[in-house]
């Protein structure tokens, strides 16, 4: 399963990093998005996908 | 021309997945990233490649041609109580991009600068395995890497 990838941002650049690796990389200066931009695992994204429908 | 050592010399920083386009970094991206340089105790960033035999029944010589090429990334850190970068910063699955200024770089603390040259690493992280624990031994631990992007091992930072 694809694990879930928080975005963060510096100084207009933009990555992706392990939710466990979010506080180390806010230490440095980098932020969390709150955009709703943050990669959700394809499995769990399907499953909720199947529920609605 | 001088011979030197990693200490006090070599930085290393580590880019989140996403930044880096192409595999060139900007001074301003090595400048946001996370210094690992404090925690490595060791770095093995190396690539090998094949040649392919290839002999004929009208010589002696056996001749070869090139084959393939490939690299392997692993580093060992050091775990800290009070502030875990490294460990945290190298979750397995975690992808993103190593500079490595071995000579350093004419910024702070040796931090790469435009017009220096570095070590481009886009890799990620396939295993973070602690070393095994004994009486009076530090604790530290492994990070080993799959190379994911043909490295780029004489980049200038622009």
């Amino acid at each position: 399963m694809a694990e879930q990838r928080i975005k963060i941002t510096k100084d207009g650049d933009e990555g992706f990093v392990h939710p466990s690796a979010v506080a180390a990389w806010e230490r440095n200066g980098w932020t969390r998005a709150d955009d709703g931009s943050s990669e959700k695992p394809k499995k769990a994204a399907a499953k909720k996908t199947e529920k609605e429908g | 021309m001088a011979r030197i050592i990693p200490n006090e010399n070599t930085w290393i920083g580590f880019i989140p997945d996403g930044t880096v386009v192409d595999q060139k970094p900007t001074a301003s991206q090595v400048a946001g990233a996370v210094e690992l340089t404090g925690y490595c105790i060791s770095l093995n960033a190396s690539s090998r490649g094949n040649t392919v035999p290839t002999p004929a029944f009208d010589s002696l010589f056996e001749t070869s041609t090139a084959g393939t090429s490939a690299a392997t990334f692993d580093a060992d850190f050091y775990r800290d109580d009070e502030d875990d970068t490294a460990w945290e910063t190298l979750p397995r699955s975690q992808r993103g991009t190593f500079i490595i200024a071995r000579y350093g770089g004419k910024g702070a603390d040796n931090l790469p600068i435009a017009a220096d040259e570095v070590e481009v690493w886009t890799v990620m992280v396939t295993s973070r395995t602690m070393a095994n624990m004994s009486s009076n031994t530090v604790l530290t631990f492994t990070a080993s890497c799959s190379v994911n992007v043909e490295p780029d091992e004489n980049y200038v930072l622009t």
